[in-house]
């Protein structure tokens, strides 16, 4: 009787002190992964053949990376590093780099260096490299003037200085044009074109005024006439420019191309580039010409250049293989031919059909073709090849899924697709409706040595089939992925493993479901199930005993006090000043008390990356406007009913949503007059200064939430100096909070 | 002569409504929602011109000790003709010191370039030993910029509660932005003392709190391109938050 009247006092007060949607979370990285959709979890494993369970949402290079594992030509060590800025994010890169900046600029930086220190004439210009395109409804910028173009610049000048000097007219002349021709780069002041050289001028300063005259036109746009320029250039056997007048001339063909449209000049462009690479004069510059080249190709002739960039990428080369991936991976996603139009359906058929690894990354994007699960399987009847049916699976079509399930079961689970290919089945199946099915591949997975995110992924369509309250549990214990973290919205290694990557702990689905779909019988059910870790236990009895309170179920949450007390002996001391409470006030204040040292309790279940509760701790803040992992949306929601739920299960859940969503927002100012009212009647009760002190503190500096709070705080400020002057907890307030 | 109290009362009338009554719109021209579109090709082409704004990341400025290097948008950013447009500039600090306040002035200075731009929008996330160069360089932008363009600043939500440096800054408003702010607890306030920031808050699609302070302009940001969906989501709870 005693402990019903104690049950119903407590739950009244955490029933106004415990806010809808409150589970007293920061949001703050890093964040917890259970498998990462961009990285695969362990490269290590990785790159040594276990690549996984193989997602649309990866960077694409591990697609073809793990094609190369899997076909048995693993990339290299030095490939690995190489293609290191496909690999990793923005974020992590410079991080890892500790850049000053995602620019590289040390050109940029010489010609500073350069011109900023020359004193010979006017001050250097400001110089935006960017030019930015404003069409209507249109904004963005394109690197006009590249990073090269400053250094040769600055060496330029530096040169010009020595031979020159500092002073000479001709170092002014030719300073001055140059300021000319960066200043086309942004174009913001309209076109600048240097004025040539007088009759009679220097030689030498006459060739550079020809070299920056045509430089001047290619930057302010004038594609054709730079083109021409510097052709001409390129036949001027006293020009220092010369090697160069072939590559450059081919140069501002191709952005008369990419900028204004102009294909003619872009067809023309080969022409140039061809004769520059036969010129043995412009030696120099080969590797740039090729370079030019390969960019001609790519856009003009995509699928040759497809097949060519496919075979660099699928055998180890000494080159440095990112510029291939970067080149092979636009193609395969743009899929359009030279002249912008989308690959026909035959084109596309004819690569799908001709190149393995441009077929394998195309079928497994974001967006693969309309046939990719048929292509993919005509890839395994032809290769027998398991990874084909990692796509097969991915975009199978019906009247195909008996003969890919077929197919799945003869690989072997040792196999490097296997793990792919379990999920992809498991998920596929759960898909068509074909439970069964599913949870008999899913079971078969569970049992493997699988890696953490494929048995997170496979537990994640387990639990959405569980049979019964101890499969969902058991679906529901996850391992947090140990090597990546989720940071500022990027994936990145984690290194070393952050300490909370080793417990097993409930992911987002089984939270949601506790918190919203398992009556409170479960809840007990749940905190004594001995499969479950403790650490788990024991955040399930906290919350289901403050869930308890609230719904008025004395039993129950006598019950979870003392599970809670088994699993936490700290807490013994206030869960015993609970259950042997003599009145109802006494009830009261001891739940007061308890909610005032621990402002996380709430009924629900908090996210992994959220605080817990602990009543055995005392705390200062919590944050009802920032609950982590969206608890006020799970409460919201309607999710499907569980099918393991009996009707009366599902009833008395529904019974207690709504209990719960009745209940108040929190009151600080309650709690604290409460106390003050406790305090008033039991000056003597030891705790009643702590109380008062925490009730004052944690509106600091946030304040209490409501209007009224500041005025509370006052008086609970005064009692607390007035009547307990000599108390430790006194001496810790030494001001009140609004 | 019984009339002059009247007329006292009249004059001041105006200046108690200023001073104890809603805060008066700092950027009146502008709709009430914007949405930040950062640095990935972005289509707003389903935003109707009045209906809300789009704050575009328009620079980023890198910045050491000794030195400054930027970037403007590189990625499309496509909209209806009409739609009110406000230039946002990020500046990274790579907190190694702090180079001359003019530098990164001039390199600011390109995003207002952009025709048709409505407001520009600094974006810093100082740190307490930056604060101080960050409002002198506040101030030198605002001597530099066209009179009719309002300078705008976003807030971490820390500056708006406790600090009053903010209070003192020449910018039109400062929109606190209460996503992303760390491991530690935030109890928001109603409406924040700093009354700079009254005006506006901004929220991330991903983490929209449960309530905002009050407040006349709401930003949206949406990691990666918005979608027409997101975009419907920003005005439904825009207008959750203001019924």
């Amino acid at each position: 009787m005693r402990f019903w009247q104690v049950g119903l006092v407590v739950a009244a007060v955490l029933l106004i002190a415990t806010p809808e949607g409150l589970d007293s979370c920061g949001i703050g990285p890093p964040a917890t992964l259970f498998a990462p959709t961009t990285v695969p979890g362990d490269m290590a494993a990785f790159r040594a053949g276990r690549i996984g369970v193989l997602r649309r949402t990866f960077r694409q290079a591990y697609l073809v990376a793990a094609f190369r594992t899997v076909s048995g030509a693993p990339l290299t060590d030095a490939e690995v590093d190489a293609l290191d800025p496909l690999f990793v994010s923005r974020n992590e890169r410079y991080q890892r780099n500790g850049a000053f900046s995602p620019l590289f600029t040390s050109g940029r930086d010489a010609w500073d260096e350069q011109r900023g220190g020359w004193k010979g004439g006017t001050a250097a210009p400001a110089i935006e490299p960017y030019k930015q395109i404003n069409g209507s409804g249109l904004v963005y910028s394109f690197p006009n003037c590249l990073d090269p173009a400053f250094a040769v610049a600055a060496d330029t000048m530096k040169y010009l200085r020595s031979i020159w000097g500092e002073n000479d007219p001709r170092t002014v002349d030719w300073v001055h044009a140059q300021d000319q021709v960066f200043a086309d780069c942004s174009g913001t002041e309209g076109v600048e074109i240097p004025e040539p050289a007088l009759a009679g001028a220097d030689p030498l300063l006459a060739a550079h005024r020809r070299y920056q005259i045509a430089a001047a036109s290619f930057y302010a746009g004038q594609y054709r006439k730079a083109s021409l320029a510097f052709e001409q250039i390129a036949g001027d056997k006293d020009s220092p420019w010369q090697s160069l007048g072939h590559y450059l001339s081919a140069r501002a063909l191709l952005r008369a191309g990419l900028i204004n449209g102009d294909m003619d000049a872009f067809r023309e462009a080969k022409t140039r580039i061809l004769a520059a690479l036969n010129d043995p004069r412009d030696e120099e510059w080969r590797d740039d010409g090729l370079a030019l080249l390969r960019l001609w190709q790519m856009r003009v002739e995509p699928r040759a250049r497809l097949a060519e960039l496919t075979a660099e990428l699928m055998h180890p080369r000494d080159e440095d293989p990112t510029q291939s991936m970067t080149d092979f991976l636009y193609i395969v996603n743009n899929r359009r031919n030279g002249t912008g139009r989308a690959w026909s359906p035959e084109e596309l058929a004819d690569v799908e059909t001709t190149n393995e690894l441009a077929a394998w990354v195309m079928d497994l994007s974001e967006k693969p073709p309309a046939d990719a699960g048929g292509r993919a399987l005509e890839w395994w009847r032809k290769t027998g090849k398991p990874l084909w049916l990692i796509p097969a699976l991915m975009n199978a079509q019906e009247k195909d899924r008996a003969e890919l399930l077929a197919a799945a079961r003869q690989v072997p689970a040792t196999g490097p697709a296997w793990e792919s290919i379990a999920y992809y089945v498991v998920s596929g199946e759960l898909a068509r409706g074909h439970e069964e099915t599913a949870r008999i591949w899913a079971d078969r997975a569970l049992a493997q040595n699988l890696q953490i995110a494929t048995r997170n992924l496979i537990l994640e369509e387990r639990i959405k089939i569980a049979r019964d309250f101890s499969e969902f549990l058991r679906s529901a214990l996850r391992q947090p992925e140990p090597k990546v973290v989720l940071y500022d919205g990027f994936e990145n290694p984690a290194e070393p493993a952050p300490d909370w990557a080793w417990r097993r702990v409930f992911d987002e689905d089984a939270t949601r479901v506790f918190n919203t779909q398992l009556p409170l019988s479960l809840w007990v059910d749940a905190s004594g199930d001995k499969t479950l870790p403790p650490n788990l236990r024991l955040a399930i009895a906290q919350c289901g005993w403050a869930r308890a309170l609230l719904l008025g179920r004395a039993d129950e949450a006598g019950t979870l006090l003392q599970r809670l007390v088994e699993l936490n002996p700290a807490a013994e001391p206030v869960a015993r000043a609970v259950l042997s409470a003599q009145s109802p006030e006494e009830s009261r204040f001891a739940a007061v008390y308890i909610a005032l040292r621990d402002p996380y309790l709430g009924p629900w279940l908090p996210g992994l990356d959220c605080d817990s509760p602990d009543i055995a701790r005392a705390r200062y803040f919590a944050n009802p406007y920032w609950p982590c992992r969206g608890a006020p949306q799970q409460a919201q929601s309607n999710p499907a009913p569980l099918p393991f739920l009996s009707r009366p299960q599902q009833a008395a859940n529904e019974n207690e949503m709504k209990q719960l969503r009745a209940a108040e927002p929190w009151s600080l100012d309650y709690l604290l007059k409460q106390a003050m009212e406790w305090a008033r009647s039991h000056p003597d009760d030891p705790r009643v200064p702590e109380a008062l002190h925490r009730g004052v503190r944690r509106g600091y500096p946030y304040g209490g939430g409501t209007p009224a709070y500041g005025k509370t705080a006052k008086a609970a400020f005064e009692m607390l100096h007035q009547k307990y002057p000599k108390s430790p907890w006194t001496a810790k307030t030494p001001y009140w909070y609004n | 002569m019984r009339l002059w109290p009247l007329i006292v009362c009249g004059a001041a009338a105006p200046l108690f409504l200023l001073r104890f009554g809603g805060i008066s719109d700092p950027l009146p021209s502008l709709p009430r929602i914007m949405l930040w579109a950062w640095e990935s090709p972005q289509d707003l082409r389903f935003v109707r011109p009045g209906q809300a704004g789009i704050a575009f990341l328009a620079r980023t400025v890198w910045f050491d000790d000794h030195r400054v290097r930027s970037r403007p948008r590189l990625a499309p950013l496509r909209f209806t003709p009409g739609t009110d447009l406000m230039a946002v500039v990020r500046l990274e600090s790579a907190g190694r010191g702090l180079p001359p306040r003019a530098d990164v002035v001039r390199e600011t200075m390109w995003a207002t370039k952009t025709p048709g731009i409505r407001a520009l929008q600094i974006d810093f996330d100082a740190r307490e030993s930056e604060q101080e160069w960050f409002a002198g360089y506040l101030r030198d932008l605002r001597r530099e910029l066209p009179k009719d363009l309002p300078l705008t600043i976003t807030a971490l939500e820390y500056w708006c509660e406790h600090e009053r440096w903010i209070g003192s800054l020449p910018v039109a408003d400062a929109t606190p932005m209460l996503f992303q702010m760390g491991p530690e607890d935030r109890r928001l306030p109603e409406r924040f003392p700093a009354s700079v920031c009254r005006s506006s808050v901004g929220v991330s699609m991903d983490e929209l709190p449960v309530r905002v302070p009050k407040a006349r302009r709401l930003y949206f940001f949406h990691a990666g391109p918005w979608t027409r969906e997101a975009y419907d989501a920003a005005v439904a709870q825009a207008w959750r938050w203001w019924r």
